[in-house]
Order: C-alpha cells, then sequence, then structure tokens
C-alpha cells in the first residue's frame, strides 16, 4: 500500500524541493482539516511555527478522479487536474503564506491563477519571504496503483510525466522512500494497563486477602515498623503463628526508597504480614498507605537541537551524549537529533525501581531523515531503589524483571537486597563500570549510587569548528556534484567529469590534458 | 615546421580561462624542435633583443595553428637564438569549447550544496560543547518514597 501522507484521502504525495536542493524533504498536504468537497474557500486552519502564525486555505473540490478548483466561491471552468504531476507553488510574502496549484509544473506563476491550499511542510521550511519556492506534487486519486507509475525526474527541463525505470539508485522507490508508519500520539506506552492489582473485595466491600501488599511509607512510618516488628510481643506471637517457621521476618518480601514520589499511595492501613497486621503492646500497629498502581509515568519536557552551521558538519562532526538518572551516559546518533525536538518520558516501576527512559524525536522542519512527523528513537532503562536492608531472604523474584544490565552487572542484590549488604558487597562496584570512549561525558551509573549523580537528564552536543580561510570558495571551491553547462558557471570550479565537445584541431594528446587538468586542478571562468 | 612566436608577459591566474592581461613583446619567427608535440613543446626563436625573451612568461604560436603556453624553460643558444620550452595552457587555448561543453561539478565558488561532506575544510582541534537541559525530571533530592511489600495482603 503506497503511503501518501498523513491520513490523505485525497492521494497527495509531494515529493523533493529540487529547486531549492534540500534533499529529503517530503512535504503532504494535511487534508484531515479540510472538507474538500465544499466548493467554496473556507479556513484549514492556523499554524503557528517560532514567532510567526500561517492561516491557510482551501478551495478544492473533488469529483470522481479530478481535482476541481475554485478561486474564492467561483469555480475556475476548464480546469481540472487528472491523477498525474502537476507544480505547487509556495510563495511567502510577510506573515502569509500563499499557495498555489499550477497545471504545468515548471511554468512561471506570473499570471497564473493561484489557488489556496494548505501544505504544513512547505509552512515549516521556514521560507524567506520575496523567493518562490517549486514543488512537485504527484497526484494519486483514488487509484492505489497510480503512484507506482511515476518516477521522479532530477532535472526540471525533463517531462514530468514521462514514466522512467529506476536505472539504479537514482530514483528511491516510490513506496519505501516515502512509507513510514506514523508513531502518533497514542504511540506513548502506557503501562497502568497492564497493572493487576493484588486487592480485591468481597460482595460486602470487604478486603479479600491476596497474595501480596504493597505499602506506601513515610519515614517515620518505616521506624514504626521496625520498633513494632521487634517489640518482644510481636515476635513471640509471630513464631507460634507460623508453627516454628525459623523467622517471621522471612513475611516482608522486599523493602525499597524510591528517590520520588509516587503519588500513588493512598488511604491508611495496618500493615499486615501474612494477613494478619503487625501489633505489639508497646507500639500499637505500624500503618502505611496502600500503593494504589504500579508504574509512575513522567514526562521530562523536551529539548530542540538545531543546526548550527547549516551544513553537513552538523551531521556528522557533532557528538551527542544524553545523560539519564539511573542510567548514565549514553551516546545518539547525531542524524536522529540534530534539527529535532526530543521529548523524554520516564517509566518507573514502583515495585522494583526499574526505570525506562523512551526518547521521542519530533520533524521540525530543518532537513532530516524522518518523512513523518515523529519517531521513537531510543530507550534506555536502569534502576532507582535503594535497598532497605530487612531480611536475609530473597522472595522477590517473582516481582519483574530488573532490567538494568546496561554493564551486565549481576542484579540479583537487588532482589535480595539485605543480604547482599549485610555479608559486605560492594553494590556499586557491581554496578558501575564499562566506561565508553568518550571522555568526560561517559559511564554507567545506575541503582542507588545514581542518588549521588544529578538528577536530571540532559543533552550534550559537541561541535567541530570549521577553520575556513579567507575567501576560500574562490580558492578551493565548495562541493557541488551536480551537471551543468560550462557556459552556466563562474569562479572557480573544478570538474569531476567533463563531456569535451568541439574540440577542432585538438589532438588526443591535448584534449586529454586538459580534461585531466579540468579535473585535477580546475578552472577559474 | 615553422610559424610566428609571439613572446607575451601574462598576469592572469593559471587556471583563468578567459584571460585578456597578456601583453605581446615580440613576435618573431620560430620553428618546434623535433619530436616536440603541442602540451610540452620546444621552440626555437630568434629574437632581435635578447631582453624580450628575458621579460617573457608567456608565449603563443599563431598561424595555421594557434596555441597558447606558459614558459617554462629558456635555454641561450647564441645572444639571440634562444630555446623556450613551454606547457600548454589549455584552458585558454580552448576557452570556446570548453564552455560549450557540459560536466559534472565537483566544487564551485558560486553553486554548491554544504550538506556533502566535504573534507578539504579542516577544523579545529578544539570543540564546542553546549548542555541541554530537560525541564523536568520525576526524581527528587529528600527521602523520596518508602515501598514496603509484604507476603500476605489485606
Amino acid at each position: 500500500m503506497p503511503n501518501r501522507g498523513v491520513n490523505s484521502t485525497l492521494g497527495f504525495s509531494c515529493l523533493r524541493d529540487y529547486e531549492n536542493e534540500i534533499p529529503g524533504t517530503i512535504a503532504c498536504i494535511d487534508t484531515t482539516q479540510a472538507d474538500f468537497r465544499t466548493g467554496t474557500e473556507h479556513l484549514l486552519g492556523s499554524m503557528t511555527v517560532g514567532n510567526t502564525t500561517y492561516t491557510c486555505y482551501s478551495t478544492f473540490e473533488m469529483g470522481d478522479n479530478v481535482i476541481k478548483v475554485y478561486s474564492g466561491s467561483t469555480r475556475v471552468a476548464g480546469v481540472e487536474m487528472s491523477p498525474g504531476l502537476f507544480g505547487f507553488v509556495c510563495d511567502k510574502n510577510g506573515s502569509a503564506i500563499n499557495f498555489g496549484i499550477i497545471t504545468d509544473p515548471y511554468q512561471n506563476t506570473s499570471g497564473a491563477q493561484q489557488w489556496y491550499a494548505s501544505l504544513r511542510s512547505a509552512l515549516l521550511q521556514g521560507h524567506p519571504s520575496g523567493i518562490t519556492y517549486y514543488y512537485k506534487v504527484l497526484y494519486t486519486g483514488t487509484d492505489d496503483d497510480l503512484v507506482t507509475e511515476y518516477a521522479w525526474d532530477e532535472s526540471p527541463e525533463l517531462d514530468g510525466e514521462a514514466t522512467e525505470d529506476n536505472e539504479g539508485g537514482e530514483f528511491a522507490d516510490l513506496d519505501d522512500f516515502s512509507y513510514t508508519q506514523n508513531q502518533g500520539a497514542n504511540d506513548w506506552p502506557d503501562p497502568d494497563l497492564d497493572f493487576i492489582s493484588p486487592y480485591a473485595t468481597d460482595a460486602g466491600g470487604n478486603p479479600i486477602p491476596g497474595l501480596y501488599t504493597p505499602y506506601e511509607l513515610t519515614p517515620a512510618q518505616l521506624q514504626r515498623v521496625g520498633a513494632v516488628l521487634y517489640d518482644s510481643d510481636m515476635f513471640d506471637e509471630l513464631v507460634q503463628k507460623l508453627n516454628g517457621s525459623s523467622n517471621p521476618i522471612s513475611g516482608i518480601l522486599r523493602c525499597i526508597q524510591l528517590p520520588l514520589l509516587t503519588n500513588l499511595g493512598s488511604g491508611s492501613f495496618n500493615i499486615a504480614i501474612f494477613g494478619d497486621p503487625i501489633y505489639s503492646e508497646n507500639h500499637g500497629y505500624a500503618n502505611a498507605a496502600h500503593l494504589t498502581g504500579r508504574w509512575v509515568q513522567r514526562t521530562a519536557g523536551s529539548v530542540t537541537v538545531k543546526e548550527v552551521w547549516g551544513t553537513f558538519r552538523d551531521y556528522t562532526d557533532t557528538q551527542v551524549s544524553i545523560y539519564l538518572p539511573f542510567v548514565g551516559t549514553r551516546q545518539l546518533d547525531p542524524q536522529l537529533v540534530v534539527g529535532k525536538s526530543l521529548e523524554l518520558r520516564c517509566y518507573i516501576d514502583a515495585y522494583t525501581g526499574d526505570v525506562l527512559w523512551l526518547m521521542r524525536a519530533y520533524n521540525t522542519g530543518v532537513q532530516g531523515k524522518f518523512f513523518e512527523s515523529s519517531g521513537f528513537i531510543g530507550r534506555w532503562s536502569g534502576n532507582c531503589a535503594t535497598e532497605i536492608p530487612i531480611g536475609r531472604i530473597d522472595n522477590t523474584r517473582a516481582l519483574g524483571t530488573l532490567v538494568g544490565a546496561v554493564s551486565g552487572a549481576v542484579l540479583a542484590p537487588f532482589t535480595g537486597g539485605a543480604s547482599l549488604a549485610m555479608t559486605g558487597q560492594s553494590l556499586a562496584g557491581m554496578l558501575t563500570g564499562g566506561a565508553q570512549s568518550m571522555g568526560v561525558v561517559s559511564g554507567n551509573v545506575t541503582g542507588h549510587l545514581g542518588t549521588a549523580d544529578v538528577l536530571y537528564p540532559y543533552l550534550i552536543v559537541q561541535r567541530s569548528v570549521p577553520a575556513y580561510p579567507n575567501g576560500w570558495r574562490g580558492k578551493i571551491g565548495a562541493i557541488k556534484n551536480e551537471t551543468y553547462q560550462a557556459n552556466e558557471l563562474s569562479g572557480y570550479t573544478l570538474f569531476s567529469q567533463i563531456f569535451l565537445e568541439n574540440m577542432e584541431g585538438a589532438s588526443g594528446e591535448e584534449i586529454e590534458a586538459l580534461r585531466n587538468e579540468l579535473c585535477s586542478e580546475g578552472i577559474i571562468f | 615546421m615553422t610559424f610566428v612566436v609571439n613572446l607575451e608577459n601574462c598576469t592572469e591566474p593559471v587556471l583563468k580561462c578567459s584571460k585578456t592581461g597578456i601583453s605581446t613583446i615580440e613576435s618573431c619567427p620560430g620553428a618546434l624542435v623535433n619530436e616536440s608535440g603541442l602540451v610540452r613543446p620546444t621552440i626555437r626563436v630568434e629574437v632581435s633583443d635578447p631582453a624580450s625573451v628575458e621579460s617573457a612568461n608567456y608565449f603563443s604560436i599563431s598561424g595555421d595553428i594557434v596555441r597558447h603556453f606558459f614558459i617554462t624553460e629558456k635555454r641561450a643558444i647564441t645572444d639571440k637564438l634562444f630555446e623556450i620550452s613551454g606547457k600548454a595552457d589549455l584552458r585558454y587555448t580552448f576557452a570556446d569549447a570548453i564552455k560549450s561543453s557540459s560536466g559534472i561539478v565537483a566544487r564551485n565558488e558560486s553553486f554548491y550544496n554544504m550538506y556533502i561532506a566535504d573534507g578539504k575544510i579542516p577544523t579545529y582541534a578544539q570543540k564546542t560543547m553546549n548542555i541541554y537541559k530537560f525541564s523536568g525530571t520525576p526524581f527528587t533530592l529528600g527521602a523520596g518514597t518508602i515501598i514496603l511489600m509484604t507476603a500476605g495482603g489485606l
């Protein structure tokens, strides 16, 4: 199924801004906002990019497989566009953007009638005023197969409606070049949907004992638990109740401290072990809130990494690292980051302290690889729990996956927590390591050690600074890689290949020598 | 093979296609030294003033064949007879043909695409470093939250 853009019901796909020579630019008409059948001019919507608001109108009507165009409310007779190639004009004037569709892709628009339409990508290009840009638009109509019949020409002089075979690498496969599945707004995960409450109630609303109980405590409440547990009356009762079980503390599965507020605690309940509230004559009951959920979902906001040079250096000479609390520092591919707005969210498992960071990159209109608006480009995991040693017995393996294996460290200590601490092994030593070769920006930091590190995420972007000599373009030229007639050129020029013509009277030796000189030393026109 | 040799002075850059800064010093008859081609020829000229050869850095031949050359070497045979070696200025000689040709431009002064990687421009050893902080974090200083998990529920 060829992709035609965002929910496109009209089959608009706009490929390649060849005039502006920004490779990879793809623009799609947002047809979800328009009722193209009204035949009257109406507002599609407004969009704000930076400090400028653009207002877009549409005056198209769809009839069968043909676009009929209107100027205002007046149908423009004789102008119908069948599926195929046509030109799309974007003309910015001050804060307004006018768009038009012209039947001849290469026709100068002066004197041509123009109509209004919306083109989101063109807006995001941030065109300077006073310059008219031409786009080629492939209207596929309602025929799914039509888009595959056309290949894009690189030169505006060629017949845009000609069908050409892909000559091997020149033209992108239309199906895959522009196709990507949109990761929409609803794609952010919601692990709360998987949560199974350990609590149930009977028909009368009375709580039914469950397999385990998660409580949320304040520090004072935790201290009270210790006092109650180790009160001699409590111990004797428990030992009797357990009928000789070696250690009532085995009923405590785990106790961890999380460096965040879960907002999941609710109510006030007596802490129970094996279904019975713990109680001592001297200290009474120990209270705590129930943990009503398992997942803490938080957003860390967004960061936009702009192109600084506006050249290849933004992508090839830039190193990007991201520091994430309880994960450490990771490298990012600048291709996925530069020119994008990056949104970061954090998912924390309150039962285990496992942390998952998820990053989503949004295209800001600067050239990049994305053909849709956004994509999930990174995920990193760690653990933020600090073990509070209580029991010796590891009963927590069933509670969840502890994924902080960023350095391959064994994480069994987290499940048994206290046992490790009491035997004197170093958690820190098992957690850190595997430093990456990025100098000061390397390192893994997870587990409780992360509480001693920075608690907010940040990007580190290192950029190379080019050393341009004065007047360098006139002396060595800048890279182009395009075919030209030599009489179109001026200044210093170096050819990679030139086909010499009209060399009457020249010997073969002269022709070869000239070609070599033009391709190795260049020429000044 | 004999032809007219124009001893000249050229002030234009070597790579320049259309040269206008060429001034003739002396024109005299000349001949190609045997087995000398037109790309790196050696010609023998007899001048009226030896200073013409001394001050020339360029020469051209005219007649049935028109070519332009940079002077690469000068050898005196007698006080007025010289052998001059040259390298063809093919850009100026075939300027019209070059301009009517087409080719793939690798580098140009005016047309360029700065998004294609260019290895000819070096970079400074020092890099800039920027920090971009995310505006939020779920983690806080302080006691945070304590989670206690017990067997059995109520």
